[in-house]
């Protein structure tokens, strides 16, 4: 049984061409057939990460249609902005992260890192810093 | 290899394809809302969230139909939903940025 979804790091896959994911995505033939459980997560994962791209992008949507206006001007504006970036920058990152995974899944390897995940958590520390600042500087007189 | 747990599996990646359809379906559902019958970038970028929200259901039926075709105790293996994952990309980019510059 494949150990690949127990092992974070391991063996670096063999290269595949900086674009493949994109100029050659179909993925039979590549490598062995994995343990269709880690591929099922692997699946399940990028879905995730979608759905997080679009939850941001309500949210980006709402704060602009929905929440009065903060006391600074373009607050609303500069929060859209940011979640909506993010919700781009996770939407465009996933496709190739779920396609490298089901790679290195094929290739008994080490799974990609964690770029992605540390990105978005970044972004998120910043929205809700921004947030905090335009909260606490819009106290006064209401809307 | 455990038959429950492979059943399990497959129940949860085509519930994970159906939640993904909920989330278009909301996120268009907000933008319609949000556009108050003006037509404009909004109005058209809502009813396009809502047109993929219905895609991405019908892509959960035809990927849990895929998926009941593998046989959890044998040797099948369903190949990686390349296209449905390329297509779902794609629509949730194309929102995004309708978003950005709308």
């Amino acid at each position: 049984m494949s150990e690949a979804g127990e092992r974070a790091t391991g063996p670096e896959p063999p290269s595949a061409s900086r674009l493949q994911w994109l100029l050659h995505p179909d993925l039979r033939g590549l490598g062995q057939r994995p343990d269709y459980r880690f591929s099922l997560a692997n699946e399940r994962t990028f879905l995730a990460y979608v759905r997080t791209s679009l939850a941001l992008l309500a949210g980006g949507v709402a704060v602009v249609q929905l929440v009065p206006r903060f006391g600074v001007p373009g607050g609303r504006q500069i929060v859209a902005g940011l979640l909506v970036l993010l919700s781009l920058a996770t939407a465009a990152s996933s496709y190739r992260r779920w396609w490298l995974t089901e790679y290195a899944l094929r290739h008994d390897a080490a799974l990609p890192g964690a770029l992605l995940p540390r990105a978005l958590a970044l972004g998120l520390v910043v929205v809700c810093v921004v947030v905090l600042l335009l909260v606490l500087f819009s106290a006064g007189p209401g809307p | 290899m455990n038959g429950q747990g492979g059943g399990l599996q497959r129940e949860r990646t085509a519930l994970a394809w159906r939640r993904n359809a909920a989330s278009f379906l909301a996120v268009g559902a907000l933008l319609v809302h949000g556009s108050r019958g003006h037509v404009g970038v909004r109005l058209v970028a809502g009813l396009a969230a809502l047109a993929a929200g219905g895609a991405v259901y019908v892509m959960a039926r035809l990927r849990s139909r895929q998926l009941a075709r593998l046989d959890p105790d044998g040797e099948q293996f369903v190949s990686p939903p390349t296209l449905f994952a390329a297509a779902l990309t794609v629509a949730t980019l194309a929102l995004g940025l309708a978003v950005l510059v709308g």
